[in-house]
């Protein structure tokens, strides 16, 4: 054998991961001396890789002509085949050297999903041919793709001939495939809710993952998975879950389970609230509200004055906001907060109020876009966590003008997009919920399913049922009538449940001083206003103070 | 709507992932793990398009988050199979091959695929173009697996040493 072919046969032994300690050492020293060996190397890498990712399907027929012919079509009649099957015959007739290889049909490359939702930067489409693209709308799955979604992002499917709607939280990655059994999803990461519609007889939909496999056959449910355990939860109808070692469970509306090795596989509340720091909280409200103001039509500060549209004005914002945050700190400091919560960190330029969106700051309020990476990185540096407020509803701006909010269908999505982007962005772990949710879904599942794909997070929900507790921190006003569910009912049978507690006047702190003190003594989180010096943040430490003293 | 940054990072990645996959495999020694490790690549990529100025070097850039996101996986999944030293990884980055010669290389392949007979043809699409493995190209065509073994070694040499002649690698 020459060097060469012996050079090449170490290569694919590299790559096969066959090579003895020997050849492996024969290798090694080659490609340290030889610059040659080294082009022969990338070579025979490139040409596997490239082979891999070669069109053979698309260059031996269209895939849109491919995905109209019928599967029950016997193989001889598709006009793709036909040459192969000649070609065969052919070689037979000569007596070529080469085996005829006659095949019964391949499986025809058939659309067996759609994408319809991609949002953000939605992420990649990795073929089963190995070809990559970009995640858009419209742009049909055939069974072996897989879906990598970018961080931040969100991307929904519709299967083909059927009503189910799959959900593709940020950072997953998911391979669909299909066969007489019915859809196949393998869940490598991340997170996937699914509006499943009834299955066909003797068909399932099967999402598999690291630690379980789920069949489905009409409901709705959601999944989250990582290296260590999968978690389930179902919304609607029944799922079966099994785990690795086949044991298996069924779930019912309302019901979850974790499957991780080495723990028996149980009906639960798949995942409680896990945020231990009870210290309160800060707010900050920058702006008032849709001022029209020609210069600072955000209304940053409640200040007229305040010019965001010469750099001279510029230049006296980003101080004049400097000098808040060294405010907020030192209050924040002083009362022992945890961190400190933006409320209107988009501005509040447009009617509809608080817009929720962080991924908007660029469009809504340039002048904050270019600031708030700075201001957020120095209350962190501070110690201290930082969070903003997020919509159910999807904020968007209309050809005429303004800004709307429109209720979507999956407002979890919506959600967990914003979450992920200021998470990405700002390391933000504090995010208040609010708007409307319609009948899409309960509060209760919203803040359960996030929970489930962002555990590091505490969600404030604002509107909540005895549920919610379970997986967020709902918004409380005590000095507000609300038919709101008290944290103290909550705790009756959720004993770590908590609440918190909106800014409170000082007259209203004075006057319930004890009921407060119980409040804190039980868990639930004071808020104060944290911009600016205050009466109230004084009396907010003290009824700490109290609360936690020995 | 032009492409948003990020977006235009995420092209970036698309238009060199297949060199992006060669660098990982090298440096694993899996062609397979190394897919999975190009996902999270470019799950990184994505995360970190900001701080990547359009215009510099991509390649350099994505290359230097795959090495340290395969070393990453490597370790957490524990890999025994023997890898390639630094210097070896050096020597091989020093050579590594660009957008243009991997074109090339492509363009070398597609010749060369239209060049084969097309029974070889259909055997080279079977294994890489739907992933059978020569026991299953065996099943389906009733004839023995060593035989379908040998004869797709042998059309792979034919295609690889077509392909190597066109870029001048010859022997």
């Amino acid at each position: 054998m020459s060097p060469r072919d012996e050079l090449l046969q170490q290569v694919d032994g590299y790559l096969a991961g066959t090579l003895n300690v020997q050849q492996q050492a024969q290798l090694e020293q080659c490609l340290r001396a030889e610059p040659a060996a080294c082009r022969m190397f990338w070579a025979a890498l490139n040409h596997e890789l490239l082979l891999r990712q070669y069109p053979f399907a698309e260059a031996a027929q269209p895939r849109t002509a491919a995905a109209s012919i019928p599967r029950t079509a016997p193989w001889w009649q598709r006009p793709a085949l036909r040459f192969a099957a000649s070609a065969a015959v052919l070689l037979i007739a000569v007596g070529a050297l080469l085996l005829p290889i006659v095949l019964p049909a391949r499986d025809i490359i058939a659309r067996i999903a759609m994408i319809t939702a991609p949002t953000g930067d939605a992420g990649l489409l990795h073929r089963a041919n190995q070809q990559t693209e970009p995640l858009r709308a419209d742009v049909a799955i055939h069974a072996g793709d897989r879906i990598a979604v970018a961080l931040g992002a969100a991307v929904e499917i519709r299967l083909a001939h059927e009503d189910t709607v799959l959900g593709l939280g940020s950072g997953t990655t998911v391979r669909l495939t299909q066969d007489a059994s019915g859809t196949r999803l393998g869940l490598d990461r991340g997170a996937l809710s699914a509006a499943v519609a009834a299955q066909a007889l003797g068909r399932q939909l099967t999402v598999t993952t690291p630690q379980a496999t789920i069949a489905v056959i009409g409901t709705r449910f959601s999944v989250t998975t990582d290296d260590a355990r999968t978690s389930v939860e179902v919304d609607h109808g029944r799922v079966r879950v099994s785990a690795a070692d086949t044991t298996s469970i069924d779930l019912t509306a309302g019901q979850g389970a974790v499957a991780e090795p080495g723990r028996p596989l149980t009906i639960s509340w798949s995942e409680n609230l896990r945020w231990d720091d009870r210290r309160p909280l800060g707010v900050i409200m920058l702006c008032r509200e849709t001022t029209s103001w020609a210069t600072n039509p955000r209304g940053w500060f409640g200040d007229v004055k305040v010019d965001v549209t010469t750099p001279v004005g510029l230049t006296a914002f980003n101080r004049r906001l400097d000098i808040l945050i060294d405010t907020t700190i030192a209050n924040l400091r002083e009362v022992g907060a945890q961190g400190v919560v933006f409320w209107d960190l988009e501005g509040l330029e447009h009617p509809p109020g608080y817009v929720g969106d962080p991924r908007q700051i660029a469009t809504l309020a340039p002048e904050m876009d270019a600031a708030a990476d700075r201001i957020i990185a120095r209350i962190r540096a501070a110690g201290f966590a930082v969070g903003m407020t997020v919509r159910t509803e999807a904020a968007e701006r209309p050809a005429s003008g303004g800004l709307t909010l429109r209720p979507v269908s999956d407002p979890v999505q919506q959600v967990q997009a914003k979450i992920a982007y200021a998470e990405r962005r700002w390391g933000a772990t504090i995010f208040p919920i609010i708007g409307e949710r319609g009948d899409a879904l309960a509060m209760s599942t919203i803040c359960r399913r996030i929970s489930a794909a962002s555990p590091g997070v505490l969600l404030i929900p604002t509107g909540a049922d005895v549920d919610t507790y379970r997986w967020g921190a709902p918004w409380l006003n005590p000095s507000q009538p609300s038919t709101r569910i008290p944290s103290t009912t909550a705790r009756q049978t959720q004993p770590r449940a908590f609440g918190v507690i909106a800014p409170l006047e000082t007259a209203y702190l004075q006057q319930h001083h004890d009921d407060l003190v119980q409040a804190v003594k039980a868990g639930d989180v004071m808020t104060f206003r944290a911009w600016h010096r205050n009466a109230e943040q004084q009396t907010v430490k003290a009824i700490y103070a109290e609360a936690t003293a020995p | 709507m032009p492409p948003s940054h990020t977006e235009q990072v995420q092209q970036l990645f698309v238009r060199h992932s297949g060199l992006l996959h060669g660098s990982i495999a090298s440096q694993c020694g899996d062609l397979v793990l190394a897919e999975d490790i190009l996902q999270e690549v470019f799950l990184v990529v994505s995360s970190r398009a900001d701080s990547f100025a359009l215009g510099t070097n991509f390649l350099a850039w994505a290359r230097a988050i795959a090495r340290f996101k395969t070393l990453e996986l490597m370790r957490e999944r524990q890999r025994d199979r023997a890898t390639l030293s630094d210097e070896a990884l050096a020597a091989l980055e020093a050579l590594a091959p660009d957008v243009e010669s991997w074109q090339s290389q492509r363009e070398a392949l597609h010749r060369c695929l239209e060049l084969l007979p097309p029974a070889q043809r259909q055997l080279t699409a079977l294994a890489y173009g739907d992933g059978l493995t020569p026991a299953e190209i065996a099943e389906r065509s009733g004839k023995a697996a060593n035989v379908v073994h040998v004869l797709m070694s042998r059309v792979r040499k034919i295609l690889r040493e077509c392909v190597f002649a066109r870029l001048g690698l010859t022997p």
